[in-house]
């Protein structure tokens, strides 16, 4: 892997996504009967909204949109979380106008959550 | 590299996307369906025999992505997309994400002291998951802070003395989605935890091997594991060395008596009884002892808390600021297992769980029946080690509607937090549970 990734300094970074994504599936396929295949994830699997597509494409170079899509957070804690992918984990930053439309999808489609409970843990088979 | 724009970049991330969505179905569709049925399809799990002990009927070995029910304090986002999902070589498990894959373990089967390996929760924080070659396989030994250098093979180690622990593995972050308000990070339930039995080599003579000198502060850890994108920080984490020499700090091969599964950190990962699992390198390729603090983001840009929230005792001195402190023990806490919330039970029908704590050993645990008026010991159950969970359960006592809690204490008289002590990463969630029964 880190072969591999030496190698891939040299092509365009996001070539480097693109071969890391094909091999960690070409792993899960190795180990994994045909029929037991977990699958990952597509844009429609997650809330409609305008700018969806484009924000699941700029948000899935790294992790999957699960990661995205389980938090409920306004608007400046995304721009806070889309600032942490760019200055700590290595993010290409986003041109400003892509960026406010990024920021527009993920706090219609994932906004802070009114919490149904205060007051710490629930038990895990209320409901 | 300079900004990139939507349109371009979009087009390679789906390529990337695409390569790792090979499967047929609709993941999707079945995702959103609207009317799903709870896993636990309403019945308490005393109704379907379980608190008796018994095989755990609901969980099949199918992969088929099941719906379901999860707790309304965890965001939306997770109840909407959670579904149980069985990776290579494990039970369906609760799915946080697949790339990298987050699996948490369903409550049924913290009945026991020891957690099936099976049923083991899986994380990584990087999705770039090698495949290893035990037979290749080596780890370097060395840094600064060592007197020489050596490689070490599975064979090496397995050559060494071995040693046993049964020991808690932790997520810092377990519970994490319960946090009100929101933290973002990966929105753990209950399940970011387990026990096992580990065995392994000592890390203290694999150190001595290469000869450790007394300048030496922290002992640098690194496993195969990495970024898919080479601007992402590896993960790469550092203990303190009197940590490292302890003598249940291992460098394990085996879990529960089999080879350690590839997703829980073949061929070998690091053991750190007491600290949470950030600590516990999974297909460890790299030790190195340093003479300077590790300054990797890791370290210290992420798993930190802050300074004096929490009553702990080990610290982690050269990794301190001002300001905070890298996470390290666990603090006390239980989890009460043996039936759902709203279940039917006949009075003197035993309920329980575990509990377990940073490595000072649970002293006792306590349980109400009538939302903390009153509180009486609970039975303890087999005692296997100080870092191990204990398994605890009281014969439950009123009529009609009640409220059951645990509170569990260490032997260095630490307790259970009645109201949580909130911290930005959202870390050591350790609130008094509570559990409604109706006692016929
Ligand atoms: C260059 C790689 C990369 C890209 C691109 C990226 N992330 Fe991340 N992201 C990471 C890493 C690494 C983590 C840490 C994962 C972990 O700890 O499990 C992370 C974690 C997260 C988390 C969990 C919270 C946290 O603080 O760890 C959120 C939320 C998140 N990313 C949102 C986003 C969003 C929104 C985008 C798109 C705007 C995005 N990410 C794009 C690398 C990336």
């Amino acid at each position: 892997m880190r072969v591999m990734n030496r190698k891939a300094a040299a092509h365009p970074a996001r070539q480097v996504v693109r071969i890391a994504a094909a091999m960690f599936a070409a792993i899960m396929l190795a180990v994994l009967p045909a029929a037991a295949q977990p699958r990952d994830e597509a844009p429609e699997d997650f809330p409609q909204g305008a700018n969806r597509d484009d924000t699941f494409y700029a948000c899935t170079a790294c992790h999957g949109f699960k990661l995205v899509a389980q938090q409920g957070m306004n608007r400046r804690q995304w721009d806070e979380s889309i600032s942490l992918m760019v200055s700590k984990h290595g993010m290409p930053a986003p041109e400003a106008a892509d960026r406010d439309k990024i920021l527009d999808y993920l706090e219609a489609a994932f906004p802070q959550r009114a919490t149904p409970s205060r007051g710490g843990f629930r038990n895990p088979f209320a409901q | 590299m300079a900004g990139f724009k939507l349109g371009r970049d979009s087009e390679r991330a789906r390529d990337a996307v695409q390569d790792t969505s090979q499967s047929q179905g609709d993941f999707g569709e079945e995702s959103l369906t609207a009317s799903r049925r709870g896993f636990l399809g309403g019945a308490g799990l005393a109704a379907l025999g379980l608190a008796t002990g018994g095989a755990l009927p609901l969980l099949g070995d199918t992969a088929e992505a099941a719906p379901l029910n999860l707790p309304p304090a965890l965001p939306q986002g997770v109840r909407q997309n959670a579904i149980l999902d069985a990776l290579p070589g494990k039970k369906p498990l609760i799915k946080l994400s697949y790339r990298p894959p987050n699996y948490e373990t369903p409550i049924e089967y913290f009945r026991t002291a020891i957690t099936p390996t099976d049923a083991f929760f899986v994380r990584y924080h990087l999705s770039d998951i090698p495949e290893i070659d035990p037979k290749t396989w080596k780890i370097d030994v060395g840094g600064e802070g060592a007197a020489g250098t050596l490689q070490i093979g599975l064979d090496d180690l397995k050559a060494m003395p071995a040693v046993e622990v049964v020991a808690v593995n932790q997520c810092s972050g377990n519970r994490r989605g319960l946090f009100d308000p929101h933290v973002p990070g990966v929105e753990w339930g209950y399940g970011a935890m387990g026990c096992a039995r580990w065995k392994g080599a000592r890390l203290k003579d694999v150190l001595a091997k290469a000869g450790i000198k007394k300048e030496a502060i922290e002992v640098v850890l690194s496993g195969a594991d990495g970024p898919p994108f080479d601007k992402t920080p590896d993960f790469i984490k550092s203990i303190p060395v009197w940590k490292a020499m302890e003598d249940t700090t291992l460098i394990a091969y085996e879990m529960n008596g089999a080879p350690l599964p590839h997703l829980n950190g073949a061929p070998a990962r690091i053991i750190v009884p007491g600290w949470t699992g950030t600590y516990w390198m999974k297909h460890i390729n790299s030790i190195k002892a340093v003479t300077t603090p590790d300054k990797n983001f890791w370290m210290a840009g992420a798993y930190r808390i802050p300074l004096g929230k929490f009553p702990l005792v080990a610290r982690f001195v050269s990794q301190e600021t001002a300001v905070n402190t890298p996470i390290t023990e666990m603090v006390v806490n239980s989890l009460i297992s043996s039936h759902a919330d709203g279940a039917k039970v006949k009075s003197g029908t035993p309920v329980g769980g575990i509990a377990w704590d940073g490595g000072y050993g649970i002293q006792t645990v306590e349980m109400s029946f009538d939302g903390g008026k009153s509180w009486m010991p609970a039975k303890l159950g087999e005692d296997l080690g100080r870092y191990a969970f204990r398994t605890f359960s009281l014969p439950v006592k009123g009529k009609g509607k009640i409220t059951v809690m645990a509170r569990a204490t260490n032997a260095i008289g630490q307790t259970q937090t009645a109201k949580l002590i909130h911290n930005p990463p959202g870390y050591h969630h350790n609130v008094i549970q509570s559990v409604s029964l109706t006692v016929a």
